[in-house]
């Protein structure tokens, strides 16, 4: 991750709102559907998870490899973005 | 293993306090991951404990697991996991070459030892390995040898004797050895293993020894664990537990001198005796009312003056009126 994405930059500059989950970094069509199933449809709901595990990022990485099988850069890509954007906001 | 799934909240909570993690809340969402992460640090503890001197089969066992978890965690970075099996490997050489010196006797004894054993082990092998044609039916026991080097110097072995045998040759002094013990005893020849008698030793390191599992479990765990001039201190080692009763103990013996009393006592050395102390008051106090005394009579000059001073310009003032009115009315 030496560079930030776009999508990423753009998540980290406002509060999240009503976001859907695929607004996240490294959550792309696919995942987002994954999650989506499983009930994480906004990006809240997966910062509510991702706050949970106290921002742990072994166990963010964990939890959304089993939820929607992420691969590594997308868990290392979302939980960056998500980790910052609490930085900034929280 | 336990089984993680029958744990409560709490309880999985407090495991993993007890391998240093201080977990979140426990829910619905987050309890698998949590089960997995204190399941994964069982099995990382595990393996540190049995890295030091198990035998190799345990070790490779345990480095397979890691293997799959790797490529669970890791499916999309191969590359990794291939760097991640480098060091593993390596190090399992270095320790299946200890495990080969001593596993021998682990395996056979299905004991786990840990590392301090490693050195005295490995002489011991050695001359089990020696022996073992003719003393098979012999057991071993790491105690016994540290109790047989001890009793080597107490004062009641005598040092001509043991003079008379590091004399003798080798095979002499073996014979020698096993006839001045009991029979329970396996004789202690590492006081005398020298550079020379390697070769001969490394001859037989493939023989097998044959040795019985040690029935002295109480003098097992706990060994009189004098140091011995070879350096080789063949002591089990101890639980935290044991190690923090030490300081125990010597708490005890400082008892009549805690630190406090030594403080008080020192303070006291540094006081100065009562008697003096009541002269310097006394010495003080007639000071002061000399002082006072003293200073009682002068005090009465400066307001004297003062006050007839003061006296004094009533009687100036109307002088001067006078002047001004004789003035005027001239």
């Amino acid at each position: 991750m030496s560079s930030t994405s776009q999508k990423h930059k753009e998540f980290v500059a406002e509060p999240m709102g009503e976001k859907s989950v695929m607004a996240l970094a490294g959550i792309g069509e696919v995942l987002g559907k994954r999650l989506e199933e499983k009930g994480f449809d906004k990006a809240y709901v997966v910062l509510g998870q991702f706050l949970v595990l106290k921002k742990d990022e072994e166990l963010f990485r964990d939890w959304l490899k089993d939820t929607c099988g992420a691969n590594a850069k997308q868990q290392g890509d979302c939980y960056s973005c998500l980790r910052e954007w609490c930085d900034s906001f929280l | 293993m336990v089984d993680l799934s029958s744990l409560t909240d709490a309880q999985l909570k407090s495991q993993l306090l007890h391998y240093g993690v201080k977990a979140g809340p426990i829910v619905g969402s987050t309890r698998a991951l949590y089960e997995r992460k204190l399941q994964r640090l069982m099995a990382h503890s595990s393996q540190f404990k049995f890295n030091g001197t198990s035998d190799a089969a345990k070790y490779s066992d345990s480095e397979e697991d890691e293997g799959e978890e790797e490529e669970e965690e890791e499916e999309d970075e191969e590359e990794s996991g291939s760097e991640q099996l480098g060091p593993e490997s390596v190090s399992r050489t270095e320790t299946s070459a200890t495990a080969r010196t001593v596993g021998l006797y682990s395996q056979s004894k299905d004991l786990i030892y840990p590392q301090c054993f490693s050195p005295a082990l490995r002489q011991g092998k050695k001359r089990g390995s020696l022996e073992s044609s003719r003393s098979s039916s012999q057991s071993f026991s790491i105690t016994e040898l540290v109790e047989e080097i001890e009793n080597r110097l107490s004062p009641q072995s005598k040092p001509a004797a043991t003079e008379r045998c590091s004399q003798m040759p080798k095979e002499k002094r073996v014979l020698w050895d096993l006839q001045q013990l009991n029979k329970n005893t396996m004789t202690n020849t590492s006081l005398y293993l020298t550079p020379q008698c390697l070769p001969h030793q490394k001859q037989t390191t493939t023989i097998k020894p044959a040795c019985e599992p040690v029935t002295d479990i109480l003098t097992e765990l706990f060994p009189d664990t004098v140091t011995t001039p070879t350096g080789i201190t063949a002591t089990k080692r101890r639980s935290i537990k044991g190690a923090a009763g030490r300081p125990v103990q010597f708490k005890y013996l400082e008892t009549p001198l805690s630190p406090a009393t030594l403080e008080r006592r020192e303070i006291q050395h540094r006081l100065v005796p009562l008697w003096v102390q009541i002269v310097v008051f006394l010495l003080l106090a007639a000071l002061l009312y000399l002082i006072y005394v003293s200073i009682e009579d002068p005090l009465e000059n400066p307001f004297s003056v003062l006050l007839d001073s003061l006296s004094d310009e009533p009687a100036l003032a109307p002088s001067s009126q006078d002047v001004s009115t004789s003035e005027v009315a001239a």
